[in-house]
């Protein structure tokens, strides 16, 4: 396979430090720090939006102020002050791109540092003859350029930025927007609720199927700007769409406060395909600085037979908090949760998922490898649920640990609660470190050490990997290896 | 600060308790720090104690039992230690038997003639809210078994606890066991009570010393409207070993603890229980296993098996620290439902800091395998027969694990007892 | 014919014991020798060692290989220069695909060489025309790294990955245990087919049969960490008839 090579040069190439660390100078349009009824109103009316949505916005920000912090999770860092941070920063712009002509060159150029895949920043740039990808950019808070778009207008497909659809869509927006993340579902879901700047809209008609990977790439980029992206996605029934969500963001000093809400809604068979590569700034060595990603994702089987299905490759952030859900409401639906989650030096992941089976026949498949490095603590917290009328509901768990080093730590929670006598559920974990003896039959092959680790930590994590569609299985093999640098020997 | 449950009867009754008074207002201030340990605190999120919190229960009245109605409930050859409601029973135990080398006591009659046992009973509880229960146990012990055994000491014969509850009221029984190096025992459990509402709450302490070896046995069949809380605290020294296995069919609300700290290199840990639920039973089974050295062993395998609208809980941690290397650990947790609103939840969590060892665990939940059930059937047997067999199969797996012959067949009798009362159909 | 190994006065220990007590070896190029002995005398010492396993530490005593100190390198660095030990026991690698795994190494090996790397379709190719020279299909490269072969499987793979990565020495470390006569055969050949002029091989082994398919040109016997007697072949059949009696006296 070509990516393996690819990754080991990568390995040369980068030698050790943050590739995606640089600062992109573009005007910016910030709001003051802080959060009050005033900041929200000002959000709001810079994005144009309807009395509907700002009511929403503030009934959440009503509830925020009632709701505290969640404590369970395994991880630790410094009270976060939430009146210290920007919480609006767009570009500056007269009236918004109309073409890529319009997208800012500086930005462009942004994306090809990232390491855009090549063919992405062609889409980007609007190449002919470019590949079937449809991108959508959230660069920081904005949503600043959308290509393909026409084509999938044609099909009935609506891919665009949330602030757009709120615009050209808001009976779609009105009726789904906070249906499967309820506004005051946790502390952060309801900070986002109240001050979510832009993100994607996705709706697929009935009966289409995507011919192309949805993608956007989300970048936090000024200094100490929270950012809060909304994403909501529609599969009408007998739908069928992948998106693909790829994350970065430069180096900083100040730890930066991430905190999205994803919903889906996968009607009557429908699917949905979600796959994120989240490769936010760790922090340095010594745990100084890095994202703290305290994301809620959700999605709803409503539909019978429908289908979601999350696969997370999760390398970066000093923090990541998150468990992608699936509510199994519909007759036969089923929910897949694939998810590799990798610390390092002093990187800290609380991920898993749950699983809340609710109609009957319903399935989910749960597969979890974690990689704990350096002084890293990684932990799988996980729920599966079988409600009472949930008749023949199935579950599959499997969560394997991978720990590099003595320092580090690898943690499993897996909560199972079952009501309904004909379900079968079945979960299974293990943990273990690369043995000597493997390392030393790669090397007595002739691999370098981080050759091997690289070979055998993507081994390990072969079944979640092969879940990821194709445009982002080579990048997030790259990664592996890029994130568990110097963690061994 | 409000008044937390049982402050008055503390004032009220702690002049008359047996000796350690210190330790006991220690005790009581450490439980009344955080008081009842609420559905809040994770690892009680199950356990509704509102009706014993509330209702601020009195010492169980002195009462008795006569031979013919613990016959049943006897090991034969076993030294034999009698409770009711609180108080040992010197008439219906025989621990004079006990042979040298073995010293078997009413913790009362320690406590009362002075003896410090405050070394022991400190280990049992810290400052977590989690402890709450057991501090408040250290205030207001009435009774309960010490029982040491010398160095080198093997004692042949089982030492049988047995406890019955005739009435209503609380009964805080502590108990103290304590193995010698190289020395083995073992140590059987009955809980049994009435119909009356009343709250067991037991606290065990075993100290393994090293190549050391304790036996525990524990039969839970309480009345069905009684808390069962139960908490036992062990600690493994260098090449020690404890096997436990636990069977809990009693109580409307039951809760067996248990945390082990593997203190010595090389010791091994093996914990089982099985859970029979019925009516609105809830059955929780907590486990923490503390590996704190090198090379030790653990396993865990605990079974439900649930009717009716009862609800079994299971949540196990292993905790693998850094120095813990070369730890193998292993929990496993099965559950059978047999009703349609019967409730099983499960929580085997790992917590590992250590690189170089094996841990693994797994979980199931569902219903008795369709294909064996068929083939039962095509050999003959109707299906509720089938399925109690397979029940049976399922629950023996764990009383296999108990060493003493005549404990297994008494529990499983018991056992067969619950099966032949349930429709399995 | 150049020497292509020196091994002067070796010791080496694992855990603090000694298990190589002073060996002498010259192996040069074209030449195939066995090292035969009884259990625990150091054969599979000897081979990590030359391997270079962390934790066979040489105590005293040299190794030259091309010329070069071979002790100096590290385990890969010996690899890449064409040390290739087969091992008696070959890793499980879960997950890992045959195929990228070998390629990897391939390209690793060849690097060193001053070679073009191979993209898929040439390493593909060169692994067709291997396998087709063994008269083995690939079939085996397709599943993660010996994760369920079969003990015959795991030492054709071995086979299979010797002849891809084309090294100059070597080792192979009880290659004919476990294997039923057919396996022995077609072990036998692929090592016969590797054979050339500038390519040394060291067979270690308990057993002779290995050596009725794969003929060598010296028989050291190795008892107690030191080479005890060398030979001909006609050595390994003395031992065939006698056992280890003769060197090992315990061994009657």
């Amino acid at each position: 396979m070509a990516a393996t090579t690819e990754t080991q040069q990568a390995l040369k190439d980068i030698g050790g430090d943050y590739k995606h660390g640089f600062v992109t100078d573009i005007e910016m349009d910030v709001a003051p720090k802080g959060l009050d009824e005033a900041v929200i109103r000002m959000i709001s009316a810079k994005k144009l939006e309807p009395e509907w949505l700002l009511d929403w916005r503030l009934e959440a920000f009503r509830k925020w102020g009632k709701e505290e912090e969640p404590e369970w999770a395994k991880v630790h860092y410094p009270a976060i002050d939430f009146q210290d941070i920007h919480y609006y920063a767009a570009p500056k712009k007269k009236d918004g791109p109309k073409s890529l002509d319009e997208v800012d060159p500086e930005l462009l150029e942004t994306y090809a540092k990232l390491g855009i895949p090549l063919r992405e920043q062609e889409v980007l740039a609007g190449v002919m003859g470019s590949p079937n990808i449809a991108v959508d950019a959230v660069f920081d808070s904005v949503s600043v350029a959308t290509t393909y778009k026409k084509k999938l207008e044609e099909m009935g497909i609506i891919f665009g930025s949330f602030s757009e659809a709120v615009k050209t869509h808001p009976e779609l927006i009105r009726k789904y927007l906070g249906s499967v993340v309820p506004v005051s579902d946790n502390f952060y879901a309801t900070l986002n609720s109240a001050v979510f700047t832009d993100g994607t809209f996705v709706y697929v008609p009935k009966g289409v199927r995507c011919p192309m990977e949805l993608s956007t790439y989300f970048r936090i980029n000024t200094k100490e700007t929270g950012q809060f992206e909304r994403t909501l996605i529609i599969a009408d029934e007998g739908s069928y769409v992948s998106y693909l969500e790829g994350c970065t963001a430069p180096m900083r000093d100040e730890n930066q406060l991430h905190a999205a809400v994803v919903e889906l809604i996968a009607l009557d068979n429908a699917e949905i395909k979600y796959s994120t590569v989240q490769n936010w700034y760790p922090g340095d060595k010594n745990g100084k600085g890095g994202i703290y990603n305290f994301v809620t994702k959700r999605g709803a089987c409503r539909g019978v037979n429908s289908k979601i299905s999350w696969t997370q490759v999760e390398t970066g952030s000093a923090i990541t908090w998150k468990y992608p859900s699936c509510i199994l409401q519909g007759d036969n639906s089923q929910g897949e949760f694939y998810s590799v989650a990798i610390t390092n030096n002093m990187q800290q992941a609380d991920t898993g998922t749950k699983m809340i089976h609710i109609g009957k026949n319903t399935r989910s498949r749960i597969i979890s490898k974690g990689i704990s490095a350096g002084r890293g603590q990684n932990t799988y917290r996980g729920l599966v649920r079988v409600m009472a009328g949930a008749e023949n509901a199935r579950n599959y768990t499997q969560c394997d640990s991978l720990l590099m080093g003595d320092k580090c730590g690898a943690h499993t929670v897996p909560y199972i609660e079952v009501k309904n006598p004909s379900a079968q559920i079945e979960h299974e974990a293990t943990t273990s470190k690369i043995s000597e003896d493997q390392l030393f039959y790669c090397l007595q092959r002739g691999l370098t050490q981080e050759e091997a680790v690289a070979m055998i930590v993507n081994g390990f994590c072969k079944e979640v990997m092969q879940n990821l569609p194709m445009e982002f299985a080579v990048e997030a093999q790259k990664l592996l290896g890029i994130s568990l640098e110097g963690s061994v020997g | 600060m409000t008044v937390v449950p049982y402050a008055e009867q503390f004032e009220r009754l702690k002049p008359a308790l047996p000796g350690a008074a210190g330790l006991r207002e220690q005790a009581f201030a450490r439980y009344a720090a955080h008081g009842f340990p609420g559905m809040k605190r994770e690892a009680w999120r199950h356990t509704k104690l509102t009706p014993i919190s509330a209702a601020a229960l009195e010492p169980s009245a002195a009462s008795d039992v006569s031979p013919g109605d613990i016959a049943a409930h006897l090991i034969p050859d076993a030294l034999t230690l009698v409770f009711v409601n609180g108080r040992m029973d010197r008439a219906l135990s025989n621990i004079e038997q006990a042979p040298r080398g073995v010293t078997i006591e009413s913790l009362a009659d320690v406590l009362a003639r002075g003896d410090d046992l405050s070394p022991w009973l400190v280990q049992a509880a810290g400052d977590s809210p989690d402890d709450a229960l057991v501090s408040l146990n250290t205030a207001l012990m009435n009774d309960g078994a010490v029982i040491r055994v010398a160095d080198g000491v093997h004692v042949e014969a089982p030492i049988h606890l047995l406890f019955f509850a005739k009435q209503g009221g609380m009964n805080q029984m502590r108990n103290v066991i304590v193995a010698g190096k190289g020395a083995s025992v073992t140590v059987a459990e009955g809980f049994f009570g009435g119909k009356d509402a009343y709250w067991t709450n037991v606290v065990n302490q075993f100290f393994v010393a090293e190549g050391a070896s304790i036996e525990h046995a524990r039969q839970q069949n309480e009345g069905l409207s009684a808390y069962h809380i139960g908490a036992n605290r062990v600690r493994l020294a260098q090449g020690a070993r404890f096997n436990s296995v636990a069977v809990m069919l009693g109580g409307a609300v039951a809760r067996n603890e248990t945390r082990v700290l593997v203190a010595g290199e090389r010791a091994e840990c093996h914990l089982a229980g099985v859970s029979l639920g019925r009516g609105k039973q809830l059955h929780d089974s907590v486990t923490v296993l503390d590996h704190a050295v090198p090379n030790g062993v653990s396993d865990q395998v605990f079974k439900a098996v649930l009717d009716d609208q009862s609800h079994a809980v299971y949540q196990g941690k292993v905790i693998v620290r850094q120095d813990a290397q070369k730890t193998d650990a292993r929990q496993a947790n099965h559950n059978i439902l047999l009703a349609r609103s019967a409730e099983a939840s499960s929580k085997p969590e790992l917590e590992i800091f250590a690189d170089d060892v094996k841990c693994a665990h797994g979980a199931t939940v569902g219903e008795l395998d369709k294909n064996m059930l068929f083939y039962m059937q095509a050999r003959g047997l109707d299906p509720k027969t089938a399925r109690a067999l397979l029940v049976e199969g399922f629950v023996l797996e764990v009383l296999e694990r108990i060493a003493s012959p005549e404990i297994r067949d008494m529990f499983r009798t018991d056992i067969g007892g619950w099966l032949h009362g349930r429709a399995l159909s | 014919m150049t020497t292509m190994l020196e091994i002067k006065n070796l010791h080496a220990a694992v855990d603090g014991k000694e298990i190589l007590k002073g060996i002498d070896l010259t192996v040069k190029a074209g030449e195939v020798h066995a090292i035969m002995g009884p259990n625990g005398s150091g054969k599979s010492t000897l081979a990590y060692v030359l391997a270079g396993r962390a934790g066979y530490e040489v105590t005293e005593g040299s190794v030259s290989y091309d010329g070069k100190d071979l002790l100096e390198m590290s385990a890969d660095e010996r690899a890449r220069d064409g040390v290739f030990l087969g091992f008696q026991y070959p890793v499980e690698l879960p997950g890992v695909n045959g195929m990228t795994f070998l390629r990897t190494a391939a390209n690793a090996v060849r690097k060193h060489r001053g070679l073009k790397e191979l993209d898929g379709i040439d390493f593909l190719k060169l692994l067709r025309q291997k396998a087709s020279l063994l008269e083995m299909d690939d079939g085996l490269l397709k599943r993660a790294v010996n994760v369920g072969f079969s003990g015959g499987e795991k030492k054709r793979n071995e086979i299979a990955q010797m002849a891809v990565l084309d090294p100059h020495l070597m080792v192979l470390d009880e290659t004919d245990s476990g294997l039923d006569i057919d396996a022995l055969k077609v072990v036998s050949k692929g090592i016969n087919a590797l054979r050339g002029p500038d390519k040394a091989t060291v067979l270690v082994t308990h057993y002779q049969r290995l050596l009725s398919y794969v003929e060598p040109d010296f028989v050291h016997i190795l008892a107690r960490g030191k080479i005890v007697a060398s030979g001909g072949k006609e050595l390994a059949l003395e031992l065939e008839r006698d056992g280890y009696v003769n060197y090992v006296p315990e061994a009657a």
